[in-house]
């Protein structure tokens, strides 16, 4: 039997999905694109949200693993793989890079790793500007004469953007799905123990090191996946769309709407998305000029007001046994 | 012997904290380690379990050294701690906190977790099922699904025992298990270790209120600037001339 909660959930996917095909009748493509940014930005604040979120590792450098995602994709596909090959192998690549990343790092903690991280986020930002052989530069890939291959799917391409959001649509649920299995289980909870007291959790027989580690590597897997999307919906990679901004930017969307929470997140990812769309709408072109400022101003005001986030975690009520 | 640390000394840059300090217990015995303030029995405690390794020293528990091991490791092997100051999972509820107990013995996978397996669900049946146990046993029955943080000063207490038994320890370190407590609260808290120590599990508890000390322990172990004065039960340590020039200073 399907819960009342899942249900619901169900119902507002399909909800989602509906809206978007309306919006595509009505022909207001630009508006499902950005329905499927917000998608991939959801997905890459899954990731962060479990390493931020859950276990309490601040990360200002999630962007490069969606960099490498998205790389890794572009060099693969020029070479004449297909998407369903590329996507695990991008997963696993880059799960290695922040494997190796995380490795030495686990032995920091709070500014310290933030400053790691950040680091390691404008190293690769650098590579991909500079390494002209591999990544071609600002330039971007793919090459002049190289494409990315559209997606195909039981010999049907997609390539409305109505058919990308459905495949986020897909990938985004399956996620949710993913992550809250692994929330609800021990490993869940010993990410959330060290959040509340490494020493604690050490003392309580976790292997704190390892189970930061492991947070850390999984989350990469959520940025892969929104990489590996992103660069065959806009066939195009190129440095500036990695920018620490964008890490930034990830951080204010978790901890607006919620650290520990994804209906929190996807709430924060909304606003911080759709927010600027909205005034770009109501005000006009220019306003958007302005966003950083209002963006500024949304967290000043919610660190004062409301730290926790716009959608605070909440603990589940285990069914009790006797 | 059961469990014994010889010779324990720890330096802090050049700092002696711990001096030559050596301490027995045997099975199911209660030992109090006392002592003035700074005298060393929290860094003992640490030491003890793995958050601090030894500058020089030996401790054996069950026939095997664990010395320098990792504090998870030091879990594992069956001994458990409390920390002077509450240190618990707070935003987390009061079955979760008991859990983490059980993450090292729970025996699946993040796959089973993924595919929520058949042992994944059996585990987590029985993990639940033995931490209401716990939690029964402790005195928080009907508060498992409270957050920890909005359990009174004397419950989270509590949760912290709990939180250790889970570990299924046979040696349990309680860092001032009744400290802030009132009188009515430390009376269950004697009684608790107690029950605790019938359980089969012994005890190391460093305390300052005397009144418990002299009522539950076998043994006593006063520890002044790092350096252990005294040792014995209760009645020989109440009238030992250095424990009281220790804690009151020189007769005039």
């Amino acid at each position: 039997m399907l819960k009342k909660a899942k249900l619901l959930e169900i119902f507002f996917i399909v909800i989602i999905a509906l809206a978007a095909y309306l919006l595509h009748l009505k022909q207001e493509f630009y508006l499902v694109h950005i329905l499927s940014l917000a998608g991939i930005y959801v997905l890459l604040a899954l990731g962060l949200n479990m390493v931020i979120g859950y276990t309490g590792l601040l990360d200002l450098g999630f962007i490069a693993f969606y960099a490498i995602g998205a790389y890794s994709a572009a060099l693969l596909s020029s070479k004449g793989f297909s998407f369903w090959a590329i996507l695990p192998i991008s997963i696993l690549i880059t799960c290695a890079f922040r494997f190796l990343l995380g490795k030495p790092l686990m032995r920091l903690r709070g500014d310290y790793l933030a400053i790691v991280t950040l680091g390691f986020g404008e190293i690769t930002r650098l590579i991909l500007n500079n390494w002209d052989a591999l990544t071609n530069g600002p330039k971007g890939l793919p090459r002049v004469g190289e494409t990315i291959r559209p997606i195909t799917l039981f010999s049907f391409h997609l390539n409305s953007e109505i058919s990308y959001f459905y495949l986020i649509l897909f990938f985004v649920a399956a996620s949710i799905f993913a992550i809250r299995r692994i929330e609800r289980s021990k490993i869940g909870r010993a990410f959330v123990a060290i959040r509340e007291d490494e020493i604690a959790a050490e003392a309580m027989g976790i292997n704190t090191s390892y189970i930061k580690l492991l947070s850390f590597t999984i989350s990469a897997v959520f940025a892969a996946l929104a990489g590996v999307i992103y660069a065959h919906w806009i066939g195009f990679v190129s440095p500036e769309s990695f920018s620490f901004w964008e890490s930034v930017f990830l951080v204010c969307m978790v901890v607006l709407g919620g650290m520990g929470n994804i209906l929190g997140i996807i709430f924060g990812v909304i606003l911080l998305v759709g927010l600027p769309e909205f005034l770009r709408i109501t005000l006009g072109g220019e306003f958007v000029l302005y966003r950083m400022l209002l963006f500024g101003l949304l967290m000043v005001i919610m660190t004062i007001l409301r730290p926790q986030g716009i959608i605070p975690e909440k603990r589940r009520a285990l069914e009790l046994k006797d | 012997m059961f469990f014994a640390a010889e010779n324990i000394s720890k330096n802090f840059e050049g700092l002696k904290v711990l001096d030559h300090v050596s301490l027995e217990v045997g099975e199911k015995e209660i030992l109090a380690l006392i002592g003035p303030n700074g005298a060393g029995k929290t860094t003992f405690f640490n030491i003890l379990s793995g958050i601090y390794t030894p500058t020089e020293g030996k401790i054996r528990f069950k026939g095997k050294s664990i010395a320098g091991l990792a504090s998870y490791q030091i879990a594992e092997r069956g001994i458990a701690r409390t920390f002077q100051n509450l240190r618990l999972f707070p935003q987390m509820t009061v079955l979760e906190n008991i859990l983490s107990g059980f993450f090292f013995k729970t025996r699946y996978g993040l796959a089973d977790a993924l595919f929520k397996t058949k042992r994944f669900k059996q585990e987590e049946e029985k993990d639940v099922r033995e931490a209401c146990e716990i939690s029964g046993f402790i005195g928080l029955k009907n508060k498992e699904n409270e957050l920890a943080r909005n359990l009174s000063y004397g419950e989270q207490k509590k949760l912290e025992i709990a939180r250790a038994l889970a570990l299924d320890p046979s040696l349990l370190l309680l860092d001032e298990p009744t400290a802030g407590m009132n009188h009515k609260e430390t009376e269950n808290m004697i009684d608790l270790i107690r029950k605790i120590r019938e359980g089969g599990i012994a005890v190391i508890l460093i305390e300052h209120d005397m009144k418990v000390v002299m009522n539950i322990s076998d043994r006593i172990i006063v520890l002044d600037y790092g350096e252990t004065i005294a040792e014995g039960r209760p009645e020989e340590i109440r009238n030992n001339e250095k424990v009281i020039e220790a804690y009151l200073g020189k007769r005039t």
